[in-house]
């Protein structure tokens, strides 16, 4: 009888074609067994990572993880600090390059497009590839140009009206607009913590990304105003993929419709958000998500 | 005691959930009682004995409603997820399960009182070793039943999911031979509906203690092992 961790290597070899199936494990996994058990693929990815390995310096800080990334969904990873998560993502639009002795190998594609090529411009893709950090981090300018600023150095509007037209859409789309209107010209940091944070998601939307990683978008903000950012990823999918990165197991299960999880460098698991948050495969993943992770 | 309940961090929670599970076994413990009482009144033709299960109802109703406050407790308190859903699903389900066993174990001391009201009218030997060689069967399914889930062993749980069937059998062959009392005196058949009640309430526990089993096995795996309703055991034939 075929086992989850064959079935799943049968899988790492016959990459694109595979259809997700429910992998439920035929054996117990072993505990000290680090091979990625579950749904590392889908049929319609929008960014795919093929044995990625992350160096800071010496360290190794991201072991061989291969993941698919679907278009419109949101995934979320889960993991304790240190495990890697956060570098994974940053990976994703090349934010690590920023980070001296820093080192990516493996492929990570945009679509078909290979991210670390050489001839690869990050600016760009820092635009498609966008993100949404853990505490707000607006520019010290009005609200109006705080989404004005991306849009006119990609060149993305024509004229005045057409900027003004994105600013308003972009605030829209972030569940913003109504509060901000009438006060367009004010600072961005005079906004409340939560107003900040979909600030800058709208800043983000406003340049057209595909992908938006969001590293604890509301790790800093209250009950209220993290309900508004979750009901507004729900919205934004629709249009935009979304990476989350949560210490808050909760909010994965509320927000995400995958979630992978990471331990100590190594992708553990990934799996339907229903499936693991009700009856995981690995038992590092039902110790971490059930509070037993010593 | 069921190990899967503990290793959190936060060891409080290991004591909420140890306490809840332990708990629906008190419950289970008081309801087997009832049962055992009740075949005990049925067995000596003691009609006082099954009055006081009846009086006992409350008691052990009011006992299920503070359970089922508990556990509305851990799951608002702690928002369990994986294993920890599940066995706190399962302890709600068990318990609504021993709810049930306890409203037949009711019937059944009612047709105790009933059968014993007047000692003229008892009910022939024969016909009552039915009641209470099926009363016996189910009572030792519920103890086993109660027994697995309190060690979460889904090896014994799997060993048990035939007794539907076989409950149903011994229905079905109880029922033959209760006929024969109709036949040969149509006077008796006041008291062979009643124990066929009877018998049917006791056939019910016997489902309820299956049904405790599937509930370990998807504590303990999340597999749901509950038949499809086309696969059910059932004694109404076929057209």
């Amino acid at each position: 009888m075929e086992t989850v961790i064959e079935k799943q290597q049968v899988l790492q070899r016959s990459v694109p074609e595979t259809t997700i199936e429910s992998l439920k494990p035929k054996v117990a996994i072993d505990r000290e067994d680090r091979r990625t058990v579950g749904d590392l693929f889908v049929k319609n990815p929008r960014m795919t990572c093929r044995k990625v390995d992350v160096y800071y310096g010496d360290k190794q800080a991201i072991r061989d993880v291969s993941l698919d990334i679907g278009a419109n969904e949101v995934i979320a990873m889960i993991g304790p600090s240190g495990c890697g998560k956060s570098t994974f993502i940053r990976c994703l639009n090349r934010m690590n390059d920023t980070v001296e002795g820093c080192r990516v190998t493996g492929e990570i594609r945009l679509d078909e497009t290979d991210i670390y090529d050489k001839r690869m411009d990050v600016v760009p893709l820092r635009a498609q590839v966008g993100m949404v950090f853990q505490k707000p981090n607006p520019f010290p300018k009005s609200i109006f140009e705080n989404i004005a600023y991306g849009v006119r150095i990609h060149g993305l509007a024509n004229d005045k009206t057409d900027l003004e037209e994105i600013v308003q859409h972009s605030l829209e789309r972030a569940g913003l607009w109504t509060e901000v209107k009438d006060r367009l010209p004010q600072p961005g940091t005079g906004l409340s913590g939560g107003q900040q944070q979909r600030l800058c998601i709208a800043r983000t939307i406003a340049v057209n990304p595909e992908v938006i990683l969001m590293d604890e978008p509301c790790s800093a903000l209250d009950p209220i105003a993290t309900a508004k950012i979750e009901d507004l990823m729900d919205e934004l999918r629709q249009k935009f993929t979304i990476a989350i990165v949560t210490h808050s197991m909760q909010q994965a299960a509320r927000v995400s419709q995958r979630t992978a999880y990471f331990h100590l460098g190594d992708l553990i698991e990934v799996g339907e958000t229903d499936q693991v948050f009700t009856n995981p495969l690995h038992p590092l993943t039902e110790d971490y998500i059930t509070g037993r992770f010593g | 005691m069921n190990a899967q309940l503990e290793g959190h961090t936060m060891r409080r929670y290991d004591a909420e959930l140890t306490n809840a599970h332990i708990r629906v076994l008190e419950m289970g413990g008081i309801v087997l009682e009832q049962l055992n009482v009740t075949l005990k009144a049925l067995d000596q033709w003691d009609p006082s004995r099954a009055r006081q299960v009846i009086e006992r109802d409350e008691t052990v109703r009011d006992l299920e409603k503070m359970i089922d406050a508990e556990i509305v407790q851990v799951i608002a308190k702690r928002t369990p997820v994986a294993k920890d859903l599940r066995a706190v699903i399962g302890m709600s389900k068990v318990l609504v399960d021993l709810g049930r066993v306890e409203e037949k174990v009711i019937r059944v001391a009612e047709y105790v009182v009933n059968a014993f009201d007047e000692e003229t009218n008892s009910p022939p030997e024969t016909l009552l070793k039915d009641v209470i060689g099926m009363g016996r069967a189910v009572s030792g399914h519920l103890r086993q039943a109660l027994e697995i889930f309190d060690r979460g062993d889904v090896a014994s749980a799997e060993e048990g999911l035939g007794a539907r069937k076989e409950l149903l059998s011994w229905l079905s062959s109880d029922l033959r031979r209760l006929t024969t009392f109709v036949l040969e005196d149509a006077r008796m058949i006041g008291q062979v509906i009643a124990a066929v009640l009877a018998l049917n309430a006791l056939e019910r526990i016997g489902e309820y203690t299956v049904n405790l089993r599937e509930n370990v096995i998807y504590q303990v795996t999340g597999e749901d092992v509950r038949p499809p309703a086309a696969h059910r055991e059932t004694h109404v034939k076929d057209s």
